[in-house]
């Protein structure tokens, strides 16, 4: 009887629910289509949750990814067949790159695979793997991301967790060791925060016992991911910049400057096999 | 310059590089009388730590001499003798007040790529991936540091270059672990490795009152060179049934704290070394709890584990239930060295704490390849391999 139960729910869930990990639930349902029509858009295909973000890189991003996504028609319905089972965002050959992996494909034309998946073969990498494994097969979802934009270190960061995505115009928060007074107007803002101007609102307010000043900005609604901000920001990611701002007011006020990473860049580019030694160690703190 | 470089997994180079310039007006450049070998650089090394690139300069357990100060430096001087920090610290965010040194917000650079790993950013540290920072490492003739004022510190007269080196590491991290670990006058203690990291971790518990200590490896020249420099016994755990012998040692309870001072490396378990060698030739090295894990089984109820070995990511098989039902605290960090390292000289100079002989092996920079594989496969009787890089 139970088991009939559960074999009832799973027919009502669909396929792709049946074996997702709890936390993906809601994403695989998310993801069931008509499995004949092949994926337009691949982006917009495995990461439905991201569609506000996928919007406005379409519209804004002047960077690859922007123009990927402007050679393709807009789709409204997902449709892939599979469903992602984890996301990623990490470097390859010097590029930002969303690796997805996909659960096993049960059915459906042969070549989807990596034609499904974007600009770049759909075979892993060797070594890419290292990142995560389980049970699905590893295929690489490479969406070329200009640089950081925020949607991936969101979701990446909480991939594998249970609980809901959510796109809320969230204020970035840091605590700054200093006290209230300190930040009592906006002119006692550093240069950082200042600079964003009125394209921003500042909160202000005492934290819990020692821990200092929180200090919050988030970019106004009707400022939000609109062509002005972009420009202002020579085309980064609004939320992005926000947090740096913060972040880099926090140091300013705290200990005077920006710590910065000095000549960084090797003398001579990676060789692809030396980058993908790279990647190879790279494992995160969540699989 | 010259510089020891890291190039890929198992691949080590001495290379010219630009030489380090300040950058922020609180760095200084300290030019490098020596700079040792740790085994952290072993999981650089072996592949096991994420964003390391080819030309990421090596090397953070250094003393040195001021060469230049930014602006913004106010109590050091060029010409200071001083030893360094490896973690960097900003001295004034609230980890940094609150002696939590090496979880400073300040010091990282690429905070958010430490983000995406930990969910929150590590502090800086100089030669340990870009998640860390970035920052170009001590194996060089100069090296760039950061809120020098902080991370710099006089070392006395009467204590002399080698003696004063081990106060940027390995001393602060051993005495981390016995401190936070909580050891109390009265208390058992037991050691897991004996490198430089477990050596001063076991001083430091009989410093803080331990009344016995147990350190544990295999290595028969390690557990020597332990006895004779500190007052702890040992374990060759290559040929003794550690659990059954600490349980004896110990009239049934089991140590009251336990310091782990492996990390992810460890060896010993039933074949793990064979496949633990695949897997790294397919690109893809696994974490080895395995001294972690016979710490957490033969500590006390109600004992505490500190974890002074690294670990990156997730492991396999952690006893949780052991963590849990007999009510243990198990607590981890990366160094508080700034939080230590005044005192820690105070005791060298006074003879309390015995460092140098931990260098048994001297190298210029052109040897520190060489001084790596024999650092790495423990030939020789090599404890820590040190570099002068000016000769
Ligand atoms: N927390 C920190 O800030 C910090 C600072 C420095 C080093 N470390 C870490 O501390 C650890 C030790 O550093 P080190 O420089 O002494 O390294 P090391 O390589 O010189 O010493 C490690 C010792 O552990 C022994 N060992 C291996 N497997 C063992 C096992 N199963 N049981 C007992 N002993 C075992 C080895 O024989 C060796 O003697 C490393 O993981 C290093 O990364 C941490
Ligand atoms: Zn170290
Ligand atoms: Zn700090």
């Amino acid at each position: 009887m139970q088991g009939r139960l559960m074999a009832a729910e799973r027919m009502r869930r669909g396929r792709a629910s049946a074996k997702a990990p709890a936390g993906l639930r809601h994403r695989g349902r998310a993801l069931r289509g008509a499995p004949s029509t092949p994926p337009t858009n691949i982006i917009e295909a495995v990461l439905p949750q991201a569609r506000d973000v996928i919007r406005r890189v379409r519209e804004e991003d002047t960077g690859p990814l922007g123009r990927l996504l402007r050679s393709r028609p807009a789709t409204r319905r997902p449709t892939s067949m599979r469903r992602p089972v984890s996301m990623r965002r990490m470097e390859l050959m010097g590029r930002q790159v969303l690796v997805i992996r996909m659960a096993r494909r049960r059915s459906g034309p042969a070549g989807m695979r990596g034609r499904a998946l974007s600009p770049m073969p759909g075979r892993v990498p060797r070594g890419l793997s290292a990142i995560g494994r389980s049970r699905a097969t590893p295929v690489v979802g490479a969406a070329l991301m200009a640089a950081g934009i925020a949607v991936s270190r969101r979701l990446i960061a909480r991939s594998g967790e249970a609980g809901r995505r959510d796109f809320g115009n969230r204020w970035s928060m840091v605590t700054v060791n200093c006290p209230p007074e300190r930040l009592a107007s906006r002119s006692d803002l550093p240069e950082p925060l200042a600079r964003l101007g009125d394209a921003v609102e500042i909160r202000v307010s005492r934290a819990p016992g020692d821990r200092g000043t929180e200090l919050g900005a988030r970019l106004l609604e009707e400022r939000r991911g609109r062509g002005g901000m972009m420009a202002l920001l020579g085309g980064e990611d609004p939320r992005r910049a926000v947090r740096r701002a913060l972040r880099e007011a926090k140091a300013l006020i705290e200990v005077g400057e920006v710590i910065r990473r000095g000549e960084v860049t090797p003398e001579r580019p990676p060789r692809p096999a030396e980058k993908v030694m790279e990647l190879a160690g790279r494992r995160g703190g969540r699989q | 310059m010259k510089a020891l470089c890291w190039e890929g997994v198992d691949k080590l180079d001495v290379q010219r590089v630009p030489d380090p310039q300040i950058v922020n007006d609180q760095d200084a450049i300290v030019k490098v009388t020596l700079s040792t070998t740790c085994g952290s650089d072993l999981h650089l090394i072996n592949g096991f730590v994420p964003t390391m690139r080819p030309g990421d300069v090596m090397g953070h357990e250094f003393m040195g001499e001021i060469v230049e100060a930014g602006p913004g430096v106010r109590h050091r001087r060029v010409g200071d003798r001083v030893v360094v920090c490896s973690f960097i610290g900003c001295g004034r965010c609230w980890y940094c007040t609150h002696d939590q040194w090496s979880l400073c917000d300040n010091s990282n650079p690429n905070w958010e790529l430490a983000q995406e790993v930990f969910g929150f950013e590590l502090g800086g540290v100089y030669a340990y991936s870009h998640a860390l920072g970035g920052f170009k490492g001590s194996h060089a003739e100069y090296i760039r540091v950061p809120f020098a004022d902080y991370g710099t510190f006089l070392v006395p007269d009467d204590v002399d270059d080698l003696d004063a080196l081990f106060a940027s590491d390995a001393a602060p991290t051993g005495w981390m672990g016995a401190d936070l670990g909580g050891v109390q006058p009265g208390d058992v203690v037991a050691v897991w490795g004996a490198g430089g990291v477990g050596q001063m971790a076991a001083r430091a518990a009989e410093l803080l009152g331990a009344e016995q200590v147990i350190v544990i490896d295999r290595l028969p020249e390690r557990l020597a060179m332990t006895e004779r420099h500190t007052g702890a016994e040992t374990i060759d755990f290559s040929t003794t049934d550690v659990d059954a012998e600490l349980r004896e040692r110990t009239g049934g309870r089991g140590p009251d704290v336990c310091i782990e001072a492996v990390g992810m490396e460890a060896v010993g378990g039933n074949g793990q070394h064979a496949a633990e060698k695949i897997r790294r030739r397919l690109g893809r090295p696994q974490e080895r709890p395995i001294a972690l894990r016979q710490a957490i089984h033969a500590c006390r109820k109600g004992g505490s584990v500190f974890i002074l070995g690294v670990f990156g990511g997730s492991v396999d098989r952690f006893p949780l239930g052991a963590v849990m039902n007999k009510g243990m605290t198990v607590r981890g960090a990366q160094q508080h060295g700034h939080r230590y390292i005044p005192m820690l000289l105070e005791r060298i100079a006074a003879g309390e704490l015995s460092t140098s002989h931990l260098a048994t092996h001297e190298f210029s920079l052109e040897g520190a390849p060489k001084g790596y594989q024999m650092f790495k496969n423990k030939q020789d009787g090599c404890v820590r391999a040190v570099f002068r890089p000016h000769g």
